[in-house]
This record gives C-alpha cells, sequence and structure tokens, in this order.
C-alpha cells in the first residue's frame, strides 16, 4: 500500500508543480504585456505631443 | 495586430481545474473499479500509472521529432514550440516512468534499479530529453537553437524502437505484456486515456505561453528600434 500511495503521490505532485510553474509564467507573461503596453502607450502619446508641437 | 495577438488567456484556474479533475477520475477509477491482484496486492496499482506515464513519455519523444522534422522543413519557429513543449512534458512523464517503474521493482523485484534491457532504454531515453532541454538553455539565436534542437530530437527518436521491444528484442526481467483481468485492461485504458487528456491540455497550454513569449520579445525589439 506505501508503494502504491508513494507512487501516485509522486506523480501528483509532479504534475500539479507543473501547473503551478505554468501558472507563474502566465502571471509574469501578463505582467509583461501590460508593461509592454505602457510602454507602447507613453510613446504614442509622446509621438502625438511633439506632431501637436509641431 | 501583435499587441492582441500576445495578450495571455486569462484561465489558469480552468486548466487547474480541468487537470485536478482529470488526476481525481484516474486514482478513483483505479482504486474503486481495478481488482486487487492476489500477489503483489496494493502495489500492483502502480503498474497503472506506470503505463500510461512511460507511453507518455514515449508520445513526447514522437511528437518532439515530428515537430523538429516541421521545423526544418518549413522553418517555421511555431514548431520549434510544439517541440520545446513536448520535450518539457516528455521529460516529466519519462522522469516520472523512471520514479513508479523503481517503485514498483522494489516491490516485485526486491530491488530500486537493475540494467535491464528496458529499463537502460529508458534512462538513455531520460538522459536524451534532458540533453535537449540543456541544449536548448545555451543556445541564444531562435533559429540555430531550433535546428540543432531538431537534429538532436530526430537522432534521439532512434531510441524509440529499443525502448518498446527491449522486452521482445532481448533477454531481461522486466514483464513483456502482463495477463490482466479484462476490468484491469479497462483501467488501464482509461488511465492512459485520462492521462493523454493532461498531456494534451498541458502540451496546448505550454505551446500557447511560448508563443506568447516570442510576440513579446518581437515588440520588445519593434519599441526599441
Amino acid at each position: 500500500m506505501a508503494a502504491f500511495v508513494t507512487a501516485y503521490g509522486i506523480v501528483w505532485l509532479a504534475v500539479m508543480l507543473y501547473v503551478v510553474r505554468l501558472g507563474t509564467r502566465q502571471r509574469r507573461l501578463s505582467r509583461s504585456y501590460q508593461l509592454l503596453q505602457c510602454r507602447l502607450e507613453e510613446g504614442q502619446n509622446t509621438h502625438e505631443a511633439d506632431a501637436d508641437a509641431a | 495586430m501583435a499587441t492582441a495577438d500576445a495578450k495571455p488567456p486569462k484561465s489558469g484556474f480552468l486548466l487547474s481545474g480541468s487537470v485536478l479533475t482529470l488526476l481525481l477520475a484516474a486514482i478513483l477509477a483505479l482504486c474503486l473499479f481495478a481488482p486487487t491482484e492476489e500477489t503483489m496486492g496494493d502495489a500492483q496499482r502502480i503498474v497503472y500509472v506506470h503505463v500510461a506515464v512511460a507511453w507518455l513519455g514515449l508520445l513526447g519523444l514522437l511528437t518532439m521529432a515530428a515537430a523538429g522534422a516541421m521545423y526544418l522543413a518549413r522553418r517555421d519557429l511555431s514548431w520549434d514550440q510544439w517541440a520545446q513543449s513536448a520535450a518539457e512534458l516528455g521529460w516529466l512523464c519519462c522522469g516520472l516512468t523512471l520514479a513508479t517503474g523503481s517503485l514498483w521493482a522494489h516491490e516485485a523485484w526486491g530491488t530500486w534499479w537493475t540494467w535491464d534491457p528496458r529499463l537502460t532504454t529508458a534512462f538513455i531515453l531520460w538522459t536524451i530529453y534532458s540533453g535537449y532541454l540543456i541544449l536548448r538553455t545555451h543556445l541564444e539565436e531562435p533559429h540555430r537553437r531550433a535546428r540543432l534542437a531538431a537534429v538532436l530530437a530526430i537522432v534521439g527518436a532512434i531510441d524509440l524502437p529499443p525502448v518498446v521491444m527491449a522486452t521482445r528484442w532481448f533477454r531481461g526481467i522486466h514483464p513483456m505484456s502482463p495477463e490482466m483481468e479484462p476490468s484491469m485492461r479497462l483501467v488501464l485504458l482509461l488511465t492512459v486515456v485520462d492521462l493523454s487528456a493532461v498531456f494534451g491540455i498541458l502540451l496546448v497550454r505550454r505551446r500557447a505561453q511560448l508563443r506568447i513569449e516570442s510576440l513579446l520579445v518581437l515588440l520588445e525589439q519593434q519599441i526599441h528600434t
């Protein structure tokens, strides 16, 4: 019984760790996306302000 | 537009939920429906998950080699993303095959490890996966990395026939195809299908992440230029 429980515990733990790792990467990607979007918008605003000034 | 394509999906809860449900279904099936084997008792139930992860370890290498070949034919990096996600999952499944097999071996043969042909070829498969993933981390340029990784994946696929046929080609102690009751076969089939679904979900999800990562890199380059 101990071997059976250990085997399934290992498989369960490994899959769950992989899912958690996927989630962590997903959050990191979302943050990078938001940062890039902010930078793009800032760039666009600067460009528009320059065009208005000109 | 590239920014819209790069937006990461927010379905982490759905992913965890579906994976958790499938894993629970597999464990319930083999606890409730699979009869207890007379000689080995409950330890025999390891076979269900061991066979399933072993199959997925082989499927990972097959996917990795096929995606590698597609990259070499088309020079499209999306195939390399499929290969990488298959390699990561294949490495995990191959490692789990060795771990669960070792636990089963200790119960059945009284030893954690022996250099049986099937075990040895499975261990070689795991080192191929490890080498592939290490190679990827040491190469920066995406196309060079994809090309070399594809070649290694195709060469690595040579190990597939020996792993599958090891019990027939060589004399060893690993069982060839153990006799099972119909209910045991059904549970085994269910577990294999169930864990294959988990593999498929994670493969698609990881590939989507890799695609978004590459799009974000492109966007960053566009901003800098």
